[in-house]
């Protein structure tokens, strides 16, 4: 669940430690551990129809919210991307939305 | 022969009958290729989330069908001369799940949908990751 840190590769920084694609370095590591919640109920569709479904997974602009942040498992997080993509090609869902 | 279903987004000017007539020639199409079309449901009159030839809503239908590949290369090359097809995809079906019946209507075209399950905490966090970028 942990994301991979650039302090592993070579070229480490020393910044203190917090997730390593962070803005702000000096975050720790924090939020409660989020389980997946496809996993967690095994009979939630992940179906480019489930439209509302998916749209809890999209952010405000309309993007693919990453599974560090719904704390989707790896395997449900590649089908939902995909049904996303699909449902945004059916019109579905936006590929993007405009701030205003 | 695998299952397929297919989404179809009809231009929302056309009648209820030009599409009943317009899927009867798509069941046609998919007869002729040795296809076998299970269930058809009809979403109707939705609102699509990003214009599409000016137009914002559109005539929404799902075809369920066992076919191979031809089949669906056949579909979908019927589909792209169409005038009146604004979008299509064809999927592989899971045997699984039944095609719905049309979600209920939203109240205004164009607003986010509501959600069974709030993640508003994950907008929240969203913040950093909207940091400017050049649109």
């Amino acid at each position: 669940m942990m994301p991979n840190k650039p302090a592993a590769e070579g070229g480490a920084r020393k910044a203190p430690r917090g997730r390593g694609d962070d803005k702000n370095p000096f975050r720790r590591r924090g939020g409660r551990r989020k389980v997946c919640r496809f996993c967690a109920e095994k009979t939630l569709p992940i179906d480019y129809k489930e439209y509302r479904i998916l749209a809890s997974f999209i952010s405000e602009r309309g993007k693919i919210i990453p599974s560090r942040i719904t704390g989707n498992c790896a395997r449900h997080q590649r089908r939902l991307t995909s049904a996303i993509k699909q449902a945004r090609v059916a019109a579905l869902l936006p590929f993007a939305l405009v701030r205003s | 022969m695998q299952l397929y279903e297919a989404m179809i987004v009809y231009h929302p000017d056309t009648g209820e009958a030009a599409v009943k007539e317009a899927l009867e020639r798509v069941k046609q199409v998919i007869a002729g290729q040795a296809g076998e079309v299970t269930q058809v449901v009809e979403w109707g009159l939705k609102d699509l989330a990003y214009h599409i030839k000016k137009q914002r809503r559109g005539y929404y239908a799902i075809l369920e069908f066992k076919g191979t590949g031809v089949t669906v290369s056949e579909l979908e090359r019927n589909l792209r001369i169409s005038d009146r097809v604004l979008r299509y995809i064809t999927v592989q079906a899971d045997p699984a799940r039944p095609p719905l019946e049309a979600p209920k209507p939203r109240r205004e075209p164009g607003q986010e949908p509501e959600v069974e399950l709030g993640e508003e905490e994950a907008l929240e966090d969203i913040g950093d990751l909207e940091t400017p970028e050049l649109s």
